[in-house]
C-alpha cells in the first residue's frame, strides 16, 4: 500500500468522482423509483404524492400478471438450463484446449457478446420470420407448403435469449474451469476414479463458482432483455419486462416502477435459488 | 534496551522512542536508534522482527504511531517519503521496466530539477562507478540479476542522498554473486562515505559488511554494537545463538573467592571474573564452540573438564563435536591441524579446556 | 463417443451464437429487394441506402461520438475508482467496488426508467442525460480492466519513484501510467464497444433527433420493416466492433481482451 497516495485527502480526491456519479445517477434514481412505486398514478404529472400499496397489490391480484410472471419464470428457467447444458461442454472443451486455442475460442465468444443485442435479435428475426431463412428453406425443399411464422412464440423468445446469453455462460465457465488445478483431477485418477466420476466428484464441484456466477449473470440479463423479447415475442408473447415498457408507454409511471421492483424481486429470488442449488461457497477460496 | 547511549553529535539517523502499530500487531516497541554519519549500519534479525518496518520509517513510507524520526538532525516525522533525502535499493530492485538504465538512474536527478547537462555527466559517472558504463541504453529486462542490482545501486546514490537504505538487497542473487556484491557495496559505501542502513537476516553478511550491527527481535533492538562486540560479547541468549553457534551453559552460583565468582556447571566447579550474583542464583553463559579445545584422557594435558563424545562430524577444515558433560550437551569445533586424526569415536572420553574469559554472562531472557 | 458429443455441442453452441450474426451480414450484402435466402446476388446497395437515410446516418454518427465520449468518461472515472480500490482495503473500498460493478448485472431497462424519471423531474436535457447513462453502464467494464492491471502492478515501483523524490501524482503519471496503460486502453475499448451497442438503458433516454444506432435499428424493425437497410445497419455495427477488436488485439494483445 502506498502511504502517500492513501493519505486521506488524495485518496478522497480519487474516490469521489466515481462515488458521486454512482450516487447521483445510480443510487438516487433507484431510490426515487422505489419511492414512486408507492405513489398514486396521475393523469397530469409523473405521480401524485399519495402513498399507496395499490401498484403492488394490483399486480399480485391480477391473474394476467400472474400468467406473465409464470411465463417469465418458465422461460428464464429453460434458458438457464439450456445455457448450462450447452455452455458447460463448450467451456469444458475450451478449457482443455491449448492456451492459444482457448484464446481463439474466447475471442469467438467475445465478438457476439459485444455486438448489440438488437443485431443478434434481428438475426433470429431474419431466420425465423415468415419470409425468413428457415421458412424459405423448408418451403423450397417442399417440407412445408406455405411459409410459416416461427416468431412471436415461447420457442422464439427462448432461443433468442439463449443465444444472446450463451457467450456469457461460456466465458464465465471457461475461465473457472481453466483455473482448476490439473493436480486435483490427477489426484482423483490416482485414487482410482474414472473420467466420469472424476468429473462428477471433482471437476464439477470445483467449477461451481463459475457455474453460479454465470447463471446469475444470465438470470439478470434474461429478465431484462426487453428488446430481444419484444422483437422475437412480438405483441403476442410478452414477459414481465415488456409490462414495464408497456406501462411506460401508457405513462403509468408508478405502475412501471412497481413492476420494476417485482422484476428485481424475482431476479433476487432466482439468484438465491441458484446459490442454494449450486452452493459455490463450498469451494470458494480454494479453486 | 533501556541503556541509552549518549547522543552522537553527528547521527545521520536517529529514532527516539519510535513505536509502530499496525491494525493487528505492534511492529516496533519504543525503539531508540542512532546511526553515525558515514557508517554502514546493519539491521539483523529473524523474519517478522521489524527490520523492514524500521527501514520504511526512515524512508517515510510508514509513519510512526508515536515517537520521532530525525535525519541529519531534522525532525522528519510526518514528512512524506518524496520530500526526504534518501536513496533506496529494494529487495526486488524495483527498476522501472519502461525506462532505460540511464533513464532509471537519471530519474532522481530529474525530480530534483538538475540541469540536462549535469544529468548526463552524473549518470555517466554513476554508471561508471558500478562498472556499467556501456549499458545505459539497455532496458532492465535485458540485464542479468547482478547488473540490475548495480543499476539499482547507481540510481540510489546518484543524487547524493543523506542516507542510503538497502532492504535485503542481495537476497535475489545467487551465493557467488552475493558474496561479490557484499564486497562491492562495502567498497562503494566507503568510497562515497554515505550513511547506509542495511537490512538482512543473514548474520554472516551483517558481520562482514557493517560498522555496526543492531540485532532485533519482536520489534525491539536486543543489542547494538560493532560486529566484534556483538559476536564476542552477546548480551542475551538470543543474540548469542542468532549470530553463529553458541553453547549456553547453565550455572549455579556457589559463592565468591579472591578472583571472582565460583560457579557449578554440571558438577564442575569454575571461577569466573566480572560477574556479580548472590550464592544460589542461576546464571547462563554463552560459550562459542570454537573457544573450546580438546585434550584426550591419556594424561599429557591435565586439568580441564571431563566429557564424552556423542558424535563427531568431519567437515574438512574442522571437526564438529557433539559432547556430553555429565548429561549437559556441549558443542565444540576443532581445527583439523594435525596429520594424525584424533580418536574421537562415540563414547571416547576427552577433557575440555577453555579460557573462562570467553564465557559471557547473559542477561535473563525478557 | 463422449468426445464426439462434446464436439457436437461445441458446434451447436458456435452455430447458435454466430449463426444469427452471419445471417445478418449475408443479408446486408444482398442485391434483392427484400429478405430472401439465398440472396439473389451481391451488392452494396443497402449500405448506400443506409447512408442516404438521414435518420440512420445521424444515428450512426451520434453512436460513434457518444461511444467515444462515454468511453473516455468511463475510463477516466473507472481509473480513479480502480486507484482507490486497489490501494485501500477497507469497508468503503469494498462498497465502492460493488457500487461501480453493480450496473454490470443490474437490469438496464430499469436503470433507464429510473434515470428517465429523475431526468424528467430535474428537467435534464436529452444529450447529457444519455451521455451520463452510457458512462454509468460502461463504467464496470472500464473499471474492471484497469483494476486488473493495477492489482498486478508492483507498488514498490511507485515507492522507488518516491524514494527518488517524485510525489504521489508525479510517480503515478511517470511510473504507474506507462506500465498500466494497456489495461486503461482495453478498458476504454471495452467501454466504447458497450456504449456503441447499448440498448436497454438508452431505450427510454433518447429524444427527438437524438437517437443512437441500436435504438434506430430497433424502431425500424418494429415500425418500418424495410429490413435490408436494417441488415446493413447491423452489419456496420458488427464491422465497427471488429475494427475495435482488431485495434485492441494490435495495441494490447488478445489476452487483455478476453480476461474478464
Ligand atoms: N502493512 C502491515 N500491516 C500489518 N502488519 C504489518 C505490516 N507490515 C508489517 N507488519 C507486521 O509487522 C511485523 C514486522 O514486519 P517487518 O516487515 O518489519 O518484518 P521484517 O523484519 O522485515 O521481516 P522479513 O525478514 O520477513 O522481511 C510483522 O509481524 C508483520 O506482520
Ligand atoms: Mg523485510
Amino acid at each position: 500500500m502506498n502511504p502517500s497516495l492513501s493519505r486521506n485527502s488524495l485518496a478522497w480526491a480519487v474516490a469521489l468522482p466515481p462515488l458521486i456519479i454512482l450516487a447521483l445517477f445510480f443510487v438516487v434514481p433507484l431510490g426515487y423509483l422505489l419511492f414512486i412505486s408507492f405513489m398514486t398514478n396521475s393523469a397530469t404529472s409523473l405521480f401524485d404524492v399519495q402513498p399507496t400499496l395499490a401498484n403492488y397489490t394490483e399486480i399480485f391480484s391480477d391473474s394476467f400478471y400472474w400468467l406473465i410472471i409464470q411465463r417469465t419464470l418458465l422461460s428464464t428457467a429453460v434458458v438457464l438450463i439450456l445455457c448450462l447444458l450447452l455452455g458447460y461442454p463448450a467451456a469444458f472443451y475450451a478449457a482443455h484446449l491449448s492456451p492459444r486455442g482457448r484464446l481463439i475460442m474466447l475471442m469467438i465468444m467475445m465478438v457476439p457478446l459485444m455486438v448489440s443485442n438488437v443485431v443478434r435479435a434481428y438475426g433470429w428475426f431474419a431466420i425465423l420470420g415468415r419470409r425468413g431463412v428457415l421458412s424459405g428453406t423448408l418451403t423450397g425443399t417442399g417440407i412445408i407448403e406455405r411459409p410459416v411464422q416461427y416468431l412471436y412464440s415461447f420457442e422464439a423468445v427462448t432461443l433468442g435469449l439463449l443465444t444472446i446469453l450463451l457467450p456469457f455462460m461460456v466465458v464465465s465457465l471457461t475461465n473457472s474451469l481453466a483455473t482448476i488445478d490439473k493436480h486435483y483431477t490427477e489426484a482423483a485418477h490416482s485414487l482410482g476414479a474414472g473420467p466420469w466420476r472424476t468429473f462428477l466428484r471433482v471437476t464439477l464441484p470445483l467449477s461451481s463458482p463459475g457455474i453460479a456466477s454465470g447463471l446469475m449473470l444470465v438470470t439478470f440479463l434474461a429478465l431484462s432483455a426487453y428488446v430481444s423479447i419484444a422483437l422475437l415475442g412480438g405483441p403476442r408473447y410478452k414477459l414481465l419486462v415488456s409490462m414495464v415498457f408497456d406501462s411506460v408507454s401508457t405513462f403509468r409511471w408508478p405502475r412501471a416502477a412497481a413492476l420494476s421492483f417485482v422484476l428485481l424481486l424475482i431476479a433476487f429470488i432466482i439468484a438465491i435459488v441458484i446459490q442454494l442449488v449450486v452452493r459455490p461457497q463450498r469451494v470458494q477460496g480454494k479453486a | 534496551m533501556n541503556t541509552q547511549a549518549p547522543s552522537m553529535i553527528n547521527a545521520d539517523v536517529r529514532f527516539t522512542r519510535v513505536e509502530k502499530k499496525f491494525d493487528t500487531a505492534t511492529a516496533l516497541h519504543s525503539l531508540d536508534l542512532e546511526i553515525e554519519r558515514g557508517s554502514l549500519f546493519a539491521l539483523l534479525g529473524p523474519s517478522g522482527c521489524g527490520k523492514t518496518t524500521t527501514l520504511r520509517l526512515i524512508a517515510g513510507f510508514e509513519q510512526p504511531t508515536s515517537g520521532h524520526v530525525y535525519i541529519r538532525g531534522n525532525d522528519v516525522t510526518g514528512v512524506p517519503a518524496y520530500k526526504r533525502s534518501f536513496g533506496m535499493v529494494f529487495q526486488s530492485f524495483a527498476l522501472f521496466p519502461h525506462l532505460t538504465v540511464a533513464e532509471n538512474v537519471a530519474f532522481g536527478l530529474k525530480m530534483r530539477n538538475v540541469s540536462k547537462a549535469d544529468i548526463v555527466t552524473k549518470v555517466a559517472a554513476a554508471l561508471d562507478l558500478v562498472e556499467l558504463g556501456k549499458l545505459g541504453e539497455r532496458y532492465p529486462r535485458q540485464l542479468s540479476g547482478g547488473q540490475q542490482q548495480r543499476v539499482a545501486l547507481a540510481r540510489a546514490v546518484v543524487f547524493e542522498p543523506d542516507v542510503l537504505l538497502l532492504d535485503e538487497p542481495l537476497s535475489a542473487l545467487d551465493k557467488m554473486l552475493r558474496e561479490q556484491m557484499q564486497v562491492e557495496i562495502r567498497h562503494l559505501q566507503q568510497r562515497l562515505k554515505m550513511t547506509t542502513v542495511f537490512v538482512t537476516h543473514d548474520q554472516e553478511e551483517a558481520l562482514t559488511m557493517s560498522d555496526r550491527v543492531a540485532v532485533m527481535k519482536d520489534g525491539r533492538i536486543q543489542q547494538a554494537g560493532t560486529p566484534r562486540e556483538i559476536y564476542d560479547r552477546p548480551r542475551t541468549e538470543f543474540v548469542a545463538t542468532f549470530l553463529g553457534a553458541s553453547n549456553i551453559l547453565e550455572a549455579i552460583v556457589k559463592g565468591k573467592d579472591g578472583t571472582g565468582t565460583i560457579l557449578d556447571i554440571a558438577g564442575n566447579t569454575l571461577s569466573v571474573a566480572g560477574v556479580t550474583a548472590e550464592a544460589g542464583a542461576k546464571l547462563c553463559f554463552a560459550l562459542r564452540p570454537e573457544k573450546i579445545s580438546i585434550g584426550s584422557m591419556d594424561g599429557n594435558q591435565p586439568g580441564g573438564i571431563a566429557a564424552s563424545v556423542r558424535e563427531a562430524i568431519y567437515r574438512g577444515a574442522q571437526t564438529l563435536l557433539y559432547l556430553d558433560i555429565n548429561g549437559m550437551p556441549v558443542n565444540a569445533v576443532v581445527q583439523n591441524a594435525g596429520v594424525e586424526p584424533m580418536n574421537l569415536e562415540p563414547g571416547a572420553a576427552v577433557r575440555l579446556h577453555w579460557d573462562n574469559d570467553n564465557m559471557v554472562a547473559l542477561e535473563p531472557a525478557r | 463417443m463422449s468426445a464426439f458429443i462434446l464436439r457436437l455441442v461445441v458446434g451447436i453452441v458456435l452455430a447458435l451464437v454466430i449463426g444469427p450474426i452471419l445471417v445478418v451480414i449475408i443479408a446486408a450484402f444482398s442485391s434483392g429487394e427484400s429478405l430472401s435466402f439465398p440472396p439473389p446476388g451481391f451488392s452494396l446497395r443497402w449500405f448506400i441506402e443506409f447512408f442516404s437515410i438521414a435518420q440512420m446516418r445521424n444515428a450512426f454518427m451520434l453512436s460513434i461520438v457518444l461511444a467515444i465520449a462515454s468511453a473516455c468518461g468511463a475510463a477516466a472515472v473507472g481509473l480513479l475508482g480502480a486507484i482507490y480500490v486497489s490501494r485501500n482495503r477497507n469497508a468503503f473500498s469494498v462498497m465502492l467496488q460493488m457500487l461501480i460493478m453493480a450496473p454490470l448485472v443490474f437490469p438496464a431497462l430499469i436503470l433507464g426508467l429510473a434515470l428517465l424519471l429523475l431526468y424528467k423531474t430535474v428537467n435534464m436535457s436529452v444529450l447529457p442525460g444519455l451521455f451520463i447513462a452510457h458512462v454509468v453502464v460502461c463504467l464496470p467494464y472500464a473499471f474492471r480492466s484497469v483494476l486488473t492491471s493495477l492489482q498486478s502492478f508492483d507498488t514498490t515501483l511507485e515507492e522507488a519513484g518516491q524514494s527518488l523524490g517524485a510525489g504521489p501524482v508525479r510517480s503515478f503519471l511517470l511510473i504507474t501510467m506507462p506500465i498500466i496503460w494497456p489495461g486503461v486502453l482495453s478498458g476504454w475499448l471495452f467501454a466504447f464497444v458497450v456504449s456503441f451497442g447499448e440498448l436497454n438503458t438508452a431505450l427510454f433516454l433518447t429524444g427527438p433527433g437524438i437517437v443512437t444506432l441500436p435504438i434506430e435499428i430497433f424502431s425500424y424493425l418494429q415500425f418500418q420493416g424495410n429490413q435490408l437497410v436494417v441488415a446493413a445497419a447491423s452489419a456496420l455495427q458488427v464491422l465497427i466492433i471488429l475494427i475495435v477488436l482488431f485495434l485492441a488485439e494490435r495495441l494490447v494483445g488478445a489476452r487483455q481482451i478476453v480476461q474478464r
